[in-house]
């Protein structure tokens, strides 16, 4: 039953009400065409829903703001429906592009009904649950009403930037052979060392300089293996790190772990193009892994963990103590993303304490917000920027590798000058 | 949908013309000056119902057919208002708030191939519940029976009950 129907039936008691109060026929002539329109309504009822519904998506996956297909069939398998409302219930977020996800039809028994349109959303990982069917008489008085669960899920993958190189020496590598220097002599192309001559070396590997210095004495060159190594990635989404704010420009609401997302993307791709083995996990709600993998599988696969990464709460992962370093293999490069926090500092002294070599990239949320809110240059923003250099530094201090990222610029130019060169060797005490 | 909005638009013109033709004839008649300012209102509500329905802004449809029928009834009571033109003014009001909803359906519903066919055929039962409307109405207004005031009461009471009933019976239906 409709507003309308009853918005009708008010209307004409009012006017019942209203001829015997005046004891004039006035109102009562007035309302016999009201009562012969909501007769005629109610001889037209509609029948029964019995209608069964499919929807089918052009892709599972799409790269964010891409346009896909949605088509929605609906088959009528009951009466005839003379005013058949349709429509497919958008998650939050789906944009359409064209068409309509709505429609009014009559639809007789055995008919089917076609509805598509296109649509288009952001990165993150969407789900339509139900087509309402609405059912009305011609008059749109009656109304049935039906909700048909069909679930249907896409995931909009995050647009990646590509990285060139990020140098990392963790300390502990792989077998196979790779970009990251190993701490170890043997077959490579940067000089690790020196020793003594012995039978069978190449003439080339001679050090001339450092022989002549010495009586009756060769040296050789040695060079230190590169090799491939484990890299963990921590993408920090808890809700109390992101930060939104608005565009000062379009007027969109910005998110700060948007950024941190495409430089996971980034970063991941970098180290697997490079042979390692990647490991990612998404720290916020819950705990979201891939598992530690190579190659292009581990690319599409991280790929699909950041289009569904999401920032949640979480009170017992509100602080990063309870990070999974078992997830990591020992020694290996810890990669996180993350805006920080102060309460953040131990558990880097923890990952250090355990051996991981621990690069932390940490978009400014101070000068993002600052931004959105043109506070730049104020005493607020002066003071926070104070707090988080002093973090920073005390990261440094820990042994951490820091690169703080305004994300107002690109990301590679900003990679390339800070981690196109592995850093020196640090010695690590294991405990 | 073209076809549809001028339908309405001839609805609201006929409603509201009968209307002000009405309170300006008995303006002139009993010389009150203020039934020119309420005919001059309903123009206002008239303009503003048009420019709203047309505009794509809905909602304020139900005042407006409040507003006409009961300034309808005002007219009946108060003024000499001939019982056809009530009733026209009554039934072109009701079709024009019932094209309003109509139009915002097909709006809501975007661009319809079978748009032309969903208008003939609600255009079609409108003007019979219109027509059968009027007809009843003319009869009830030209046929006079003297009844006595209970059996009157009576009459109005069973039609009070019959509509709860009614109500009552659609709201089962729909649960």
């Amino acid at each position: 039953m409709s507003g309308r129907f009853v918005l009708l039936g008010s209307v004409i008691y009012l006017l019942f009400f209203l001829a015997m109060l005046t004891i004039n026929p006035g109102p009562l002539i007035v309302a016999i065409p009201l009562v012969v329109y909501l007769g005629f309504a109610l001889l037209n009822r509609p029948p029964h829903i019995n209608v069964t519904a499919q929807r089918t998506i052009s892709a599972d996956y799409m790269t964010q703001n891409q346009p896909v297909k949605v088509h929605v069939e609906v088959v009528n398998n009951g009466d005839d429906l003379e005013e058949l409302t349709i429509q497919d219930h958008l998650p939050e977020g789906i944009k359409i592009v064209t068409g309509s996800a709505r429609t009014l039809a009559s639809l007789l028994h055995g008919e089917s009904l076609h509805l598509e349109y296109t649509a288009q959303a952001p990165r993150g990982s969407y789900e339509w649950k139900e087509v309402i069917v609405s059912a009305e008489d011609h008059l749109g008085i009656l109304r049935q009403e039906e909700k048909l669960e069909i679930h249907s899920k896409i995931t909009y993958l995050p647009d990646i930037p590509t990285l060139k190189k990020v140098a990392i020496r963790p300390s502990r590598t792989h077998g196979h052979s790779g970009p990251i220097p190993s701490r170890k002599q043997g077959a490579g192309v940067d000089f690790f060392g020196l020793r003594e001559y012995q039978i069978g070396d190449p003439r080339r590997w001679i050090n001339w300089k450092a022989s002549e210095r010495h009586d009756q004495q060769l040296f050789v060159n040695q060079f230190e293996q590169e090799r491939i190594a484990d890299v963990g990635i921590i993408l920090d989404a808890r809700q109390q790190s992101d930060v939104l704010s608005r565009d000062s420009k379009t007027g969109k609401i910005l998110s700060l772990f948007e950024y941190s997302v495409r430089a996971t993307g980034a970063l991941c791709n970098a180290f697997l193009d490079d042979g390692n083995r990647v490991g990612l996990v998404v720290y916020g709600f819950g705990m979201e892994r891939v598992f530690p993998g190579y190659g292009k599988v581990q690319k599409d696969r991280i790929r699909k963990a950041l289009g569904a990464a999401r920032t949640g709460h979480n009170f017992a992962l509100e602080s990063l103590r309870y990070l999974p370093t078992r997830f990591f293999p020992a020694g290996s490069q810890v990669v996180m993303v993350s805006p920080l926090l102060n309460a953040d500092l131990p558990a880097f002294t923890r990952l250090r304490a355990s051996g991981y070599e621990v690069l932390v990239i940490t978009p400014d949320p101070v000068d993002f917000e600052a931004r959105g809110r043109k506070l730049y240059g104020e005493l607020p923003w002066q003071l926070a920027k104070v707090e988080r250099a002093l973090m920073l530094h005390k990261l440094t201090r820990m042994g951490v590798r820091v690169v703080d990222w305004d994300v107002a610029q690109p990301f590679e130019p900003l990679v390339r000058s800070a981690l196109s060169r592995a850093p020196v060797a640090q010695h690590v005490v294991l405990v | 949908m073209i076809f549809i909005r001028r339908v309405f638009a001839a609805h609201l013109t006929i409603a509201i013309t009968l209307l002000m033709l009405m309170l300006g004839y008995n303006a002139i008649l009993y010389n009150l000056t203020i039934l020119f300012f309420a005919a001059a209102l309903v123009l206002l509500v008239g303009t503003y119902w048009y420019s709203s329905a047309v505009q794509g802004k809905y909602g304020l449809e139900t005042t407006f057919l409040m507003a006409t029928l009961l300034a309808d009834c005002a007219g009946f009571y108060f003024y000499a208002m001939p019982p056809l033109a009530a009733l026209l003014i009554a039934v072109t009001a009701l079709g024009a708030w019932d094209l309003t909803y109509f139009l915002r359906r097909l709006k809501a519903a975007g661009k319809l191939d079978y748009e032309n066919q969903l208008g003939r055929n609600h255009l079609r039962r409108l003007i019979l519940a219109e027509a059968l409307g009027m007809t009843a109405g003319m009869m009830a207004a030209t046929i006079h029976i003297s009844l006595p005031f209970w059996l009157l009461l009576l009459f109005i009471m069973l039609a009070v009950v019959g509509v709860s009933r009614l109500i009552i019976y659609v709201r089962k239906q729909a649960e």
